[in-house]
């Protein structure tokens, strides 16, 4: 209310001295209360604020600028990475084309081989020394399925024959003795399962007579303690009441040192191991006085095989060694060139990550200062909007202070601003 | 090859002759038997002897003591009971000392020729106690029981075969004039059994002693007073119960024995 008072002063004030906004040739032209509301020191901001706004502008036309010259170091680099794969296109092509003659060939030449009755070999030979060897080395290596068989066989039935005779057994034996026995047991059968083996590859006479020994062992072992028990039988159990009586004149005594059987059936009963022991020493014999020669010739092959058993597919066997070999060198070939295709073209993706780098981070300088434009823009459109409504106020109170003086209202013909004229007026640009 | 057989051979021979924990004993535990043969009276004797002659394996046997585990020792011990106060205790032991041998040879180690022959010696020798005046005239067959009793080891399991009439006949107590009835009996203890040695008996039984009894009675054969075998089986049942007997039988002869 009070500064309504004040502009409607003011405004008699203005139109007492003649001081008419209006308009002429020049633009508009504010009276003087016009001017200090203008003038007034917070609106000042309007024109710092557009210079600012101005500068802004600049600078981010010449990020813009900037961000569209980088287009070019980017194709340069994209066509120089697409240079790089291409080059190697047409050797790549070179190559498959290789491998594709090569096993038509190879075909051919199998079909032509049928052709002639002649079935080519799949498996090539190798003829490297290397290879050779490593063969020799792989037959050192113990046969670990026949050994596992083995195992499986005499556990299995060396359960079965415990499991059967234990009670008998049991009586005679001691667990220790028990369990020694069937060692000795497995020893003889393994010793006869590796002569046997030994005698396939080559036949020998010591060998023959080993089995045979070795047989008769593992017979008397099985067999032996039940002749010996229907021939020679052993005195059998009391009963604890029998043993405790003493109605019985004789009474239970300790067992006697003396023995009415012959001497080797109770040195058998005592030590049924000997069987065991006495095919194991044989084999000892056997092999230290015999020779190792008990390979045979196909088991050591020669680092260049020189004898084929026929000439013809051995030529044959050459000729698709020839080409496998040739095949395979081809291949290789065409791995390394397609990884160094993909390899050639890590410079310029290099550059373009680079690029790509600079322009996220131009991109991310730009979106701030358009913020801050934005925000300059808003302060200074709010600033523009008080002092266009104070000039509004100070037109209604004019207006009202003309309407009040019927001369001078026929008179005075004011002019009041626009936007564009407060733009003018502080010369600031808005677009 | 051979080199690996050879080695095999020599780590299993050496490996079992190493294992002897495999086959010795760590401990022994003990069965402890005592036999009591009253020899108060000689036909008594005469019937005691003919019935363990002819039963003694199959109480051994239905008792399970002449079963000798491994790891075992079964000792017999054998005293009389007459009107004589001390105690003349001999045993004998028998024991298997090892274990997973063969059963051959534990049957051999549990032998029980020692025993028996032990048995049969005392047997004859308790013959002509039986036939002794000072022996004869009376009976202390409690004090007796309990003095024996106490020579076991309270940890050992133990087994007293008692055979006898069961005929108090001493300056404390005389069955044939009287039977005490059962509330009696706890009073007759400290006349009947020497303070020391009720004093030995709780302590026995503290320890954990828990011995079975077995008591073979006979019919009295004294022709000049009778007295009821059923009121004496009461008495000593009275008699156990105080000494903290649980665990008693009552049988006429060894071959009646309970498994």
């Amino acid at each position: 209310m009070m500064e309504n008072i004040k502009l409607y002063n003011a405004a008699r004030q203005d139109i007492y001295l003649n001081d008419i906004p209006g308009r002429n040739e020049e633009g508009y032209k504010p009276n003087r209360t016009q001017r200090a509301y203008l003038n007034k020191q917070k609106y000042g901001a309007i024109t710092t604020h557009s210079l600012k706004i101005q500068q802004l502008d600049e600078n981010i036309s010449d990020l813009r600028k900037e961000t569209i010259a980088y287009q070019v170091p980017a194709d340069i680099a994209i066509a120089q990475g697409n240079q790089h794969k291409d080059g190697y296109n047409p050797e790549i092509e070179e190559v498959k084309d290789n491998i594709k003659l090569l096993e038509r060939d190879l075909k051919k030449y199998d079909d032509d081989m049928l052709n002639r009755g002649i079935v080519p070999e799949e498996q090539v030979k190798e003829s490297e020394p290397v290879k050779a060897a490593e063969k020799r080395q792989k037959q050192k290596v113990f046969n670990w399925k026949a050994i596992g068989a083995f195992l499986l066989i005499w556990g299995a039935g060396e359960t079965f024959m415990t499991y059967v005779q234990y009670n008998g057994l049991r009586y005679d034996k001691s667990v220790e003795s028990i369990v020694a026995r069937s060692i000795a047991f497995a020893v003889v059968l393994f010793l006869i399962h590796l002569v046997a083996h030994w005698n396939k590859l080559r036949r020998r006479i010591i060998y023959m007579i080993f089995l045979g020994v070795s047989f008769f062992m593992v017979f008397c072992m099985l067999f032996l303690p039940l002749i010996l028990n229907q021939l020679y039988p052993e005195a059998s159990t009391q009963a604890v009441t029998d043993q405790w009586s003493l109605n019985k004149t004789n009474v239970v005594a300790a067992p006697s040192h003396g023995s009415a059987n012959p001497f080797w059936v109770d040195l058998y009963r005592k030590n049924d191991l000997i069987p065991g022991i006495l095919s194991f020493l044989f084999f000892i014999i056997m092999t230290s006085f015999t020779k190792r020669g008990n390979k045979p010739p196909e088991e050591t092959p020669a680092p260049q095989p020189e004898q084929p058993v026929n000439p013809i597919i051995d030529e044959v066997g050459k000729r698709r060694n020839y080409y496998l070999t040739k095949i395979r060198q081809e291949k290789d070939k065409l791995a390394r060139l397609e990884d160094a295709q993909k390899l050639s073209s890590h410079s310029s993706t290099e550059t373009l990550h680079q690029i790509f780098r600079v322009l996220q981070e131009k991109q991310k300088k730009e979106q701030a200062l358009t913020e801050e434009r934005d925000q300059l823009v808003a302060a200074r459109q709010i600033l523009m909007n008080e002092v266009q409504s104070e000039l509004a106020q100070y037109e209604t109170e004019f207006r009202e202070a003309i309407n009040n003086d019927p001369v001078k209202s026929a008179l005075i013909n004011a002019g009041w601003p626009t936007e564009d004229d407060i733009i003018n007026f502080y010369k600031i640009r808005t677009k | 090859m051979k080199y690996l057989i050879t080695l095999m051979l020599l780590v299993f021979t050496i490996a079992f002759s190493a294992c002897k924990s495999f086959t010795e004993c760590s401990n022994i535990s003990n069965s402890e038997a005592m036999l009591l043969v009253d020899v108060s009276d000689p036909k008594l004797y005469q019937v005691i002897r003919q019935d363990i002659t002819d039963n003694f394996g199959s109480f051994m046997q239905r008792s399970k003591l002449g079963l000798i585990e491994p790891c075992q020792r079964f000792t017999l011990r054998v005293a009389p009971l007459g009107a004589q106060e001390s105690l003349e205790m001999s045993e004998q032991s028998i024991q298997v000392t090892s274990k997973r041998q063969s059963i051959k040879d534990q049957q051999s180690q549990a032998n029980p020729a020692p025993i028996l022959n032990m048995l049969k010696t005392k047997l004859t020798e308790y013959e002509k106690l039986s036939q002794d005046k000072e022996t004869t005239s009376g009976s202390t067959l409690a004090n007796t029981l309990l003095k024996a009793m106490l020579q076991a080891n309270p940890a050992s399991d133990l087994t007293v075969v008692m055979m006898t009439d069961g005929i108090e006949n001493n300056g404390y107590l005389n069955l044939y004039k009287k039977v005490p009835s059962d509330e009696e009996v706890p009073k007759l203890l400290n006349s009947l059994i020497d303070a020391k040695i009720l004093e030995k008996w709780d302590h026995f039984l503290e320890e954990g002693a828990a011995p079975k009894v077995i008591m073979v009675l006979k019919p009295a054969t004294s022709a000049s007073a009778k007295v009821n075998i059923r009121a004496v089986k009461n008495y000593w049942a009275a008699l156990f119960k105080a000494l903290k007997l649980s665990n008693v039988e009552f049988a006429d002869n060894l071959n009646n024995i309970n498994p």
